[in-house]
């Protein structure tokens, strides 16, 4: 069980080394204070996964330090029930001229095991990290992969009753990973309280069981996962829109190296995207679980009356395969504009995807593709991912609907 | 305080000077050892004065020498250590909650059992030599116990002061160059000017290191009046200290 109770951690932040020396001789104030973690508040019992989500420089790492207390909090306490092991210190000590084998007992030891616990659970230790004879080599000639592999196992073996888990598990190859995340539950569900601390939105989602969010080192949200990764998508988003009103009117996040070119698109430009948006009905935000009704919203401006005009879409993952694509003259709803005319476009539908990062590429173009004219074309011009489930959890890539049914045997024709 | 830990961090210490070498832990033998013998063979053979009433001779110089060099070595590098340990362990201490009077006394440790290593193998050096020895060898477990404490103290004493000055690195380097050429390890005591002979009764290199003389040059019994002094002071030194190392952890950890 860990109780944080009014948690407040500041930071001075001197510009040279030298003003903490002048400080104490001149009596005079030459930081800047940094608050760091400001009231912070919460608790987590056994058997409980926590969930702290926020920005970058939100507070997670300073609030992880003070849990693992590594770091002691200005005000407030922090009372913790037995060890606290953090994955995050993944390899932190590793003598990498000794073996693996060697290496076990220091880290072990680090970690808070008594020489008699290491013995009982050293091979154990080796079993789980799957180095094979490699435990006896020297830590340097690891992969980083393999190094983390003997890491987590020990970490895991310290037999803590709080596990602080960082972003650490990004490691290993997919094999491992799921084992590290199988012990993991297994942990949890043994009685033991883990913080997970993630960006990994969809993770938060499934493993967690309340979650809070981190803004300037405060909590500003405490609730559920989902509740909290909308809010969460809300701060990002409200960050962006004051971005975007910099920004050319047309919005994309694709390669930066041609960002001015694929920002603005390409194409005649008679009719032209103005801006665009995503958001999920449920959620109100640019994540969205998947099965959730949400709407690609486009503003579109024609220059010249256009008597067919036609808005494609197409979704791709994250390795640019296409996943879905369709648009207005599939759809049976073609455009006209008069000159000058301003409209907005919604294009709902279910995200019936597996969780993960999309993109989306919009363009207008005559007929039922872009290749005779094409006004505007744009990639990547919506960025939106998928984490968590509506309804029941699904392999691959898309949802398709199945349903299950049970007749008598033979008579199904 | 986790005794294991600290034993392990001692090994580690050891090992980390000595993995990937090929000889290994022979150099913790061969390095003490050559040097011995280069200032035995010199000082003793080639150039050295004669020093009178001493147990070793021709040798007598030699061994008042190494004598004085070996404990003094363990004392100043035990400071320097001990000044940048907090910083030398960071990548541990910023990850893993270890009590930083731990990580201090690790480097007390290692400093400690290299000295009565090396003073082991200087004894034997000194008996092949046929010199004799003398029965003061028996409190040399407490006289090195007696000089670490107050090396303890002065490298807690530079520990906290770098947090708030990176240059006390530099300077401990600087000062204790300085000091050693104010103990008489090089030099006799009585072949100084007056009143440096009567400063001496303020340094506190000095009072272990004319016992280390005493035992192994004269052959005579350490001061037991100066060991308690030095242990009862010692120790009161490093209970100031670790209450101050305490109370500035705060600090010291966001440092880091």
């Amino acid at each position: 069980m860990i109780t944080v109770e009014h948690v407040s951690k500041q930071y001075r932040v001197y510009r040279r080394h030298s003003d903490r020396l002048r400080e104490l001789l001149l009596r005079r104030k030459l930081h800047d204070v940094k608050l760091a973690i400001q009231e912070v508040d919460f608790k987590l019992e056994d058997g409980r996964v926590l969930g702290v989500i926020g920005r970058n420089g939100a507070g997670k790492s300073t609030l992880l330090k003070l849990v693992m207390g590594v770091i002691l909090p200005d005000q407030g306490s922090i009372t913790l029930s037995g060890r606290v092991t953090g994955l995050l210190e993944l390899g932190t000590g590793f003598n990498s001229d000794l073996s693996g084998y060697d290496n076990i007992a220091f880290n072990a030891a680090l970690l808070g095991m008594t020489p008699m616990e290491v013995e009982k659970q050293r091979q154990a230790i080796i079993d789980f990290s799957e180095l094979g004879a490699a435990i006896h080599h020297p830590v340097r000639t690891y992969s980083s992969g393999m190094t983390m592999r003997l890491a987590f196992s020990i970490a895991i073996h310290a037999n803590p009753s709080c596990l602080v888990v960082d972003e650490a598990l990004a490691v290993g190859d997919a094999h491992f990973q799921q084992k590290c995340v199988q012990r993991i539950k297994d942990f949890r569900d043994s009685g033991g309280a883990i913080l997970f601390v993630s960006h990994d939105m969809n993770a938060v989602k499934v493993l967690c069981d309340s979650t809070i969010v981190l803004e300037e080192g405060r909590t500003v949200f405490s609730g559920t996962p989902d509740d909290a990764v909308n809010y969460y998508n809300r701060l990002i988003a409200d960050m962006d829109k004051q971005e975007m009103s910099l920004e050319s009117p047309v919005r994309s996040l694709s390669d930066p190296l041609n960002e001015d070119v694929s920002r603005a698109g390409y194409g005649t430009g008679v009719i032209k995207f103005q801006g665009s948006s995503f958001r999920g009905l449920a959620s109100g935000g640019a994540i969205v679980s998947s099965g959730e009704i949400s709407e690609f919203v486009f503003d579109l401006r024609a220059q010249e009356a256009l008597a067919s005009v036609t808005l494609g879409i197409m979704i791709r993952d994250r390795l640019g395969q296409d996943i879905y694509g369709t648009n207005t003259f599939f759809l049976e709803r073609p455009l006209s504009f008069e000159a000058g005319e301003q409209r907005t476009i919604v294009i709902r539908m279910a995200i019936n995807l597996a969780p993960g990062h999309y993109t989306l590429t919009a363009a207008l173009h005559d007929g039922d593709n872009h290749l005779t004219h094409c006004y505007h074309w744009c990639d990547n011009l919506i960025e939106f991912e998928v984490a968590g489930y509506i309804g029941p959890r699904f392999g691959g890539i898309c949802r398709l609907e199945p349903s299950v049914h049970m007749v008598a045997a033979g008579r199904h024709d | 305080m986790n005794f294991a830990l600290l034993w392990h961090f001692v090994k580690q210490d050891f090992s980390d000077r000595y993995s990937g070498v090929a000889l290994g832990r022979a150099w913790l033998l061969l390095t003490p050892m050559l040097q011995i013998l280069i200032f035995i063979v010199i000082f003793g053979g080639l150039i050295g004065p004669r020093l009178p009433n001493t147990l070793a001779g021709e040798y007598g110089y030699s061994v008042y020498l190494v004598s004085g060099i070996l404990p003094w070595t363990a004392f100043a590098s035990t400071i320097s250590r001990l000044t940048t340990v907090f910083f030398d362990k960071r990548a541990i201490l910023s990850k893993v909650p270890i009590s930083l009077t731990m990580i201090a006394l690790h480097i007390v440790l290692v400093e400690s059992i290299t000295l009565g290593f090396t003073l082991g193998l200087f004894t034997l050096l000194v008996l092949a030599l046929s010199v004799p020895v003398s029965i003061g060898l028996l409190a040399l477990p407490l006289l090195i116990i007696c000089q670490q404490l107050m090396a303890f103290a002065l490298g807690l004493v530079g520990a906290i002061l770098m947090v708030f000055l990176r240059d006390v690195r530099e300077m401990v380097g600087v000062v204790t160059m300085l000091w050693f050429w104010m103990v008489p390890i090089v030099y006799t005591i009585d072949s100084v000017p007056q009143f440096m002979q009567s400063m001496q009764a303020f340094n506190p290199a000095w009072w272990f290191i004319s016992e280390y003389h005493q035992i192994f040059v004269y052959g005579a019994l350490p001061d037991m009046v100066n060991l308690l002094q030095m242990f009862a002071g010692g120790a009161m030194a490093v209970a100031g200290m670790v209450w101050l190392l305490s109370r500035s952890e705060h600090q010291i950890r966001d440092a880091l």
